[in-house]
């Protein structure tokens, strides 16, 4: 086995693992996202004001702020 | 050249396509806004992120394209070709991603709208529906389907990319944003599945290097130097591609925006390997016999594969690789839709347009999208160049006046913004037009090359080299607009939609 055969099968565990890991974590979140999402729940209103738009203060949808301020 | 493929492998591509369908209609009958139906809400957390993320950016071109490269030239396929892409993409990562989904804006031509009035806008609209016409994937759709299933190329593209734009018209960005999860996951399991399988059929790298051509081997092979930055250059594509800024205002939080790209760039180097070994193994493939001589080097991969993977595992591959391309499908569409809907219809017809309005017209978007890459699928012959030509005039139009908008705290005026873009515009289609009328074919690289001397020394224009001219002179269009009325003091907010 040369080197290159090495990276193939490095690359291909790594492939398969994080593919693996990054489906368990989306099961994880994909419940309560389509829960809140659906049902107008907003369990963190604070990081993502326009999940569902909760707060008054919070920018209603589509009105961006100025990144370069 | 038909690849033989079992009723059992056809059962499971389609199990994949039902599954996709029924994915679409659970969202249908749950997605209610526009934000929701764009955006998916703005919730998407990392996972999502990074499933949506590879599986969008990463079609049929890469796994075909890349392998072929792979199959003629050996490892600079992945040295030279693909990864030198990647520090684009970790500046992405890292300065762009959460820049952006901090800004909170809705799409790519909304930046500009905000920043430089509506003529920028609809420039940068236009510019962003002609990138994301799904013609090249339609097309790779259409042959996959001529290939492994024996029809037509053009009944496989509409029937199989129809399944695309079905789940997509139910269900907007959710749709396609779990559909890509599970394509995802397809994608790399089977390409990590297939090639290691392949590598010991083979006899390793080792049979490799018994039929490798000098050059093989190395790194950055024989490749002009400047064609390679060129190459490398239309990275740069992925700092203006509407389906990544789509992605990234649709995540949570600009945290969740970074780590999905970062580790996406992670998975784009393990992928690309794994192709660019594909491409390679087929070579010594070729040698045993195990694939037949007169093989062309775009399905050495798929012809490979499917010959080495046993019954079950193949139709899993398939449906894999017909994954790779309805991911691009899907939310490109998506993509032209929404630019249709609320890019040019919104400010130049009705700018307090209703939400059930925009998700309306969004779909007669998406569905307009999806014919015209149907019929330029099956028009055009020179596909892949027709495809870099919209990418560099996106990025000639649009790269100068957004990264300025997003980093430059000076003033800015609406004149700068829309000079620009008519800068960038104007000098990339007068290049891809001038180079092939003054310079001439090239065959083995498939491009146009002007070469002409200046004080006897010979200079070599080719045509992909279209961006070392169009940025800087859209830079400069910047400068001569900025001197030109008053600043914008800060982007107009028109109200959301109702």
């Amino acid at each position: 086995m040369n080197a290159w055969d090495l990276v193939t099968w490095f690359s291909a565990c790594a492939l398969a693992v994080s593919a693996v890991l990054i489906f368990a974590f989306f099961l994880r979140d994909a419940r309560s996202i389509l829960d809140r999402e659906m049902h107008g729940h907003d369990d963190d209103a604070a990081e993502n004001p326009s999940a569902s738009g909760a707060t008054p203060e919070s920018p209603p949808p589509g009105r961006p702020e100025d990144p370069s301020r | 050249m038909n690849v033989h493929v079992s009723p059992i492998d056809l059962g499971v591509v389609g199990v994949y396509l039902l599954m996709m369908l029924g994915i679409g209609y659970y969202i249908f009958q749950k997605v209610p806004s526009f934000e929701e139906f764009l955006l998916a809400g703005r919730t998407m957390t990392t996972p999502i992120l990074i499933c949506t993320l590879a599986s969008t950016y990463y079609g049929l071109d890469v796994l075909f394209g890349t392998s072929e490269l792979a199959y003629n030239d050996g490892v600079v396929a992945f040295f030279g070709y693909s990864e030198l892409s990647l520090g684009i993409y970790l500046f992405a990562a890292y300065a762009l991603s959460t820049r952006l989904r901090a800004a909170r804006f809705t799409s790519l031509p909304e930046i500009l709208e905000r920043h430089y009035g509506r003529g920028a806008g609809i420039m940068g609209a236009v510019a962003s529906i002609l990138y994301s016409i799904p013609a090249l994937s339609l097309f790779a759709i259409g042959r996959l389907a001529e290939v492994t299933l024996g029809i037509d190329a053009p009944v496989g593209a509409m029937l199989l990319g129809g399944v695309a734009l079905l789940y997509t018209l139910w269900g907007g960005l959710w749709a396609v944003a779990i559909t890509d999860t599970v394509q995802f996951i397809l994608m790399c399991v089977t390409l990590a599945i297939a090639i290691p399988i392949l590598l010991v059929d083979l006899g390793g790298f080792d049979a490799v290097t018994l039929v490798a051509p000098e050059g093989y081997f190395a790194p950055l092979g024989g490749i002009p130097i400047w064609l390679m930055i060129a190459y490398a250059a239309t990275g740069i594509s992925i700092l203006v591609d509407p389906g990544y800024y789509q992605r990234i205002f649709a995540a949570s939080s600009p945290k969740q925006a970074r780590n999905a790209m970062l580790i996406s760039c992670g998975i784009w180097m393990a992928y690309d390997w794994l192709v660019t070994a594909g491409g390679m193994l087929a070579r010594a493939g070729v040698a045993s016999g195990l694939i037949p001589a007169d093989i062309h080097p775009n399905d050495a991969l798929l012809m490979a594969v499917t010959m080495a993977l046993p019954v079950g595992l193949t139709g899993i591959f398939l449906a894999g690789v017909l994954a790779t391309a309805m991911s691009t499908v899907d939310s490109y569409t998506l993509v032209s839709g929404s630019n249709f809907a609320y890019d040019l219809y919104r400010p130049l017809r009705k700018p307090h347009a209703s939400d059930s309005d925009l998700v309306r017209l969004t779909k007669y978007g998406i569905f307009i999208s999806f014919a015209l890459g149907f019929a330029m699928a099956f028009l055009f012959e020179r596909l892949l160049s027709l495809w870099v030509f919209m990418a560099t005039l996106l990025t000639s139009t649009v790269l100068v006046p957004i990264f300025v908008a997003l980093y430059w705290k000076g003033r800015k005026t609406q004149a700068a913004g829309l000079t620009s873009c008519i800068v960038g515009l104007v000098t990339v289609i007068i290049y891809y037009v001038g180079i092939p009328q003054l310079g001439v074919a090239n065959e083995v690289y498939g491009t146009y090359i002007w070469t002409f001397s200046i004080g006897g020394t010979s200079i070599s224009l080719w045509q992909e080299y279209a961006l070392f001219f169009t940025l800087p002179l859209s830079f400069i269009g910047f400068l001569i607009g900025n001197r030109f009325g008053s600043p914008v003091p800060a982007p107009e907010r028109p109200e959301p939609p109702a």
